[in-house]
């Protein structure tokens, strides 16, 4: 190496501490911080019951769901894709679910093949994009019909009831370990290996890299299809928790459990302030994210506003966030008005 | 435009025009004149300041104040793309300006095609685009796309639609430079064209004999300076070539290395890709600067992306320290201890927008946790030891200039510890300052014993810091030239196929 001996100076950095480390997440999460708080604004004046511990471990409860998804769209988004299957595989891998513990195979084994179906979806979403060169958008496009298609085959296109005293099952769905609802727990485990993979192995550096250049990445020695096909894995297998947790919640595993889901994980990735151009982003946005939007119908429900009205509220939300997080937005107002 | 006064003043006279960029100077001191159907031969060597003159003429950056463009004898204030067009200065780059997915026809009028009046009567149009190509002898297929035509047709069809909009003064910035020998003649011929019809147009080429088959008149730039001009009816091409490379031939510098006992890092034998590359050989040493030179598209960058495992390949082997390598992917190539530097920075080497510590150590991470702390510390270092300007490692890439890019890039190889670097263009888009500083990290990574690759379209640069030069031409090495036998002049006539 070539006098790399020489004493460094650069800019900034006494970033080291834990401390600093949290100031530059708080800047780089300003603007969803900033939401956060005018979101526990404005119940603490209008509706203080949104502060009763049953109240936010309910709040909890409905964002842990999309926010199982959403840790894997982050990964896929962060590569500069979109993964639209989700809400096929979740039902999808939730009728398999129901289906399985109906015929009796045992908990784990139902669980181990719904979430191996999900990672096959996301495997198939990964081949498309690579080896074949589909664009994100179109090949998971493809595949939410199919799943969702598959889905309604085997059941006949109706829902699935099952009947289990599985404790497990009580408490992915319904119940509570250390105060917390199971599905909070999923979700914040999820969470946390997300994040951690991302930050801390180099297949994360690596989604990152792809997401900030496909063909630089792929100049650099990195395997830019093997990362992709993981990459759409990771979501598919999450979107199959989200999906085995959805189940276990009604005893049912039904043919269109999906609903929203897929829209309202981009939705709270996007809020999160993740690219959709891919490169910036990750797991700590989305989590906040998730959290804004679950608190945001809640209120909404408090204050008893219509859920019609509700989904224009999140609406709004979406350009909002995505809104106050773009840089140089006067710079484009003007830019734009004159090509008007 | 006729002005009937007896002294004429020039279509476009520039003085004084000049540019600095942070210090550095780039142009200076540059004035000529050119009258209606003048064709004006703006010749250089790479670097020498030729495009900043053309971008200054295009409106694309300002000069320097000093610097005064005049209109038929009036001072006009050139400073945008838009002041340019009003003086119907019209530049065609190497890079075309035409939607490729639509048609000749719409291509042409593309400007005006809102005030034609609905609905459009594409039959009428298609007919003006074919009578207004046939004007200038030229017969396309004017309801085709004009991706599916050939480069030499879209120039054609750039220079139509520049005549069209009442261009008085054309850039043609190397149009020739990627055309094949017919393909040139017709382009001369539309240029002479032209010139007939009273424009005047600065023609870039480097090519000396179609100067001397079409120009009136020349201007040469050296270093940022105007060097000489005159007309062509009373210089040489020897003339030319001397001012164009100066008094100060570039000669290899004087760093004593004993190449020729150190072993080989690198040996291609037989390497071949089906209308591309034939039959590529040679070896690499370590601690060796082995340049290859040749002409745009003689298939330098695809031996590199050959060799790299970017591109798949028909026949041959790569041995790295002697051993067979089977290098099927980038990945591989970078596990064997190959680093490349693409052509293309932006979008090859770069990840723009990510920071500048997630790009060095993009290449590096296999295994194991990231250690980020270890990881700050180590990009300091390489800030520090490459001088890279940037405000923190924070940073995205993409704000910093692009010899700070370049040296990101650089770093990110050191740091992946490559044995044998490919340099593809190294220097392009980089300043003079970063230019030194980048050959000198190539000279101490020779001394810690890492075999280079060099890729230079800058001769000066080729003969500067290589040990040995091939020289490719269509695809294949045609010479194999020692350090006291590469000069410029050897090079280049091994590159347009003069010499075999």
């Amino acid at each position: 190496m070539t006098g790399l001996s020489e004493t460094s100076r650069v800019g900034d950095e006494a970033s080291e501490s834990i401390g600093s480390a949290l100031m530059q997440a708080a800047r780089d999460h300003k603007v969803i911080l900033v939401l956060l708080v005018i979101m526990l604004v404005i119940p603490a004046i209008w509706a203080p019951e949104f502060f009763s511990v049953q109240n936010l471990i309910n709040v909890a409860r409905q964002a842990a769901i999309t926010g199982v998804v959403a840790v894997g769209m982050t990964f896929v988004i962060l590569t500069s894709g979109i993964d639209l299957s989700v809400g096929s595989i979740l039902a999808l891998c939730g009728l398999i679910f129901a289906l399985l513990i109906k015929a009796d195979v045992g908990i784990p084994i139902a669980i181990i093949v719904a979430m191996g179906l999900g990672v096959l979806v996301g495997i198939i979403n990964g081949i498309g994009v690579t080896f074949l060169a589909i664009q994100p958008f179109i090949m998971t496009l493809a595949t939410m019909a199919i799943a969702s298609g598959v889905g309604l085959l085997i059941s006949n296109g109706t829902p699935i009831a099952f009947d289990t005293t599985s404790g497990i099952v009580a408490l992915l769905g319904n119940g509570n370990a250390a105060g917390l609802p199971g599905p909070v727990i999923v979700f914040i485990l999820v969470a946390l290996a997300g994040a951690f993979v991302l930050r801390y192995l180099p297949f994360g550096r690596f989604v990152y890299g792809i997401g900030g250049g496909l063909e630089a990445a792929r100049l650099s020695g990195v395997r830019t299809a093997r990362v992709l096909i993981m990459v759409y894995s990771i979501s598919g297998l999450c979107a199959s928790i989200a999906g085995i947790i959805t189940t276990c919640r009604l005893f049912v595993g039904h043919p269109t459990a999906g609903g929203f889901i897929m829209l309202d994980s981009i939705a709270a990735v996007v809020i999160g302030g993740t690219s959709l151009m891919g490169g910036r982003g990750g797991v700590i946005g989305t989590v906040a994210g998730v959290v804004l939007l679950a608190m945001v119908a809640n209120l909404l429900n408090l204050l008893g506003v219509s859920p019609f009205n509700q989904q224009v509220a999140k609406g709004a939300i979406i350009i909002l966030a995505v809104l106050f997080t773009a840089q140089g937005m006067r710079e484009r107002l003007i830019e734009q008005w004159n090509a008007l | 435009m006729a002005d009937d006064s007896a002294t004429e003043p020039p279509l476009l006279e520039a003085r004084g025009l000049a540019k600095t960029y942070s210090g550095i100077t780039v142009l200076k001191g540059v004035g000529f004149t050119i009258q209606k159907g003048e064709i004006l031969a703006l010749v250089g060597e790479n670097g020498a300041g030729k495009s900043t003159l053309i971008k200054i003429l295009s409106g694309a950056i300002p000069s320097e104040p000093s610097g005064q463009v005049l209109i038929e004898g009036r001072p006009f204030a050139l400073h945008t793309p838009e002041d340019a067009d009003h003086a119907g200065i019209v530049t065609v780059y190497q890079e075309f300006n035409l939607f490729p997915d639509l048609s000749i026809t719409e291509n042409l009028f593309f400007t005006e095609l809102r005030e034609l009046g609905w609905p459009i009567s594409w039959g009428a149009l298609h007919r003006r685009a074919e009578q207004l190509l046939h004007e200038m002898d030229v017969r396309l297929p004017v309801r085709r796309r004009v991706s599916v035509l050939s480069v030499a047709d879209r120039q054609i069809v750039e220079i139509a639609k520049a005549l069209h909009r009442r261009a008085r003064i054309m850039i043609l910035d190397e149009p020739t430079a990627v055309l094949g020998g017919s393909d040139v003649d017709r382009l001369l011929a539309m240029v002479r064209q032209l010139k007939a019809r009273g424009v005047a147009v600065i023609f870039v080429s480097h090519r000396l004999n179609e100067i001397f088959g079409l120009a009136d008149s020349y201007l040469v730039l050296r270093d940022g300076q105007q060097v000489a001009t005159g007309l062509i009816s009373e210089t040489t091409s020897d003339e030319l070539v001397r001012n164009m490379v100066g008094r100060a031939l570039a000669k290899p510098t004087d760093h004593a290395r004993d190449a020729g006992v150190s072993a080989e890092v690198l040996r291609v034998e037989g390497l071949s890709r089906k209308g591309v590359l034939h039959n590529i050989n040679f070896s690499l040493r370590s601690g060796e600067v082995v340049g290859v030179a040749g002409l745009r598209g003689a298939g330098r960058t695809e031996l590199v992306r050959a060799i790299f495992g970017a591109d798949p390949i028909d026949a041959g082997r790569i041995l790295v320290d002697g051993r067979e390598a089977r290098i099927t992917s980038p990945h591989k190539a970078v596990a064997t201890g190959l680093g490349l530097v693409p052509e293309d920075r932006g979008t090859q080497g770069l990840f723009k927008n990510l920071s500048a510590q997630q790009n060095i150590f993009m290449a590096s991470v296999t295994a194991g946790l990231i250690d980020y702390r270890g990881e700050r510390r180590r990009a300091r270092e390489y800030v520090s030891a490459l001088q890279i300007r940037l405000p923190r490692l924070s940073t995205l890439v993409g704000r910093l200039s692009g010899g700070n890019q370049q040296k990101v890039v650089l770093a990110k190889w050191l740091e992946a510890g490559a044995r044998v670097l490919l340099l593809d263009e190294p220097t392009r888009g980089v300043d003079v300052g970063s230019k030194a500083q980048i050959y000198a990290l190539v000279r101490g990574l020779c001394r810690d014993g890492v075999g280079v690759l060099l890729i230079s379209s800058e001769l000066p640069e080729i003969v500067e810091n290589s040990d040995r030069v091939l020289v490719m031409h269509r695809g294949a090495i045609v010479a194999e030239l020692a350090r006291g036998q590469a000069t410029e002049e050897t090079i280049i006539s091994y590159a347009v196929g003069a010499r075999t």
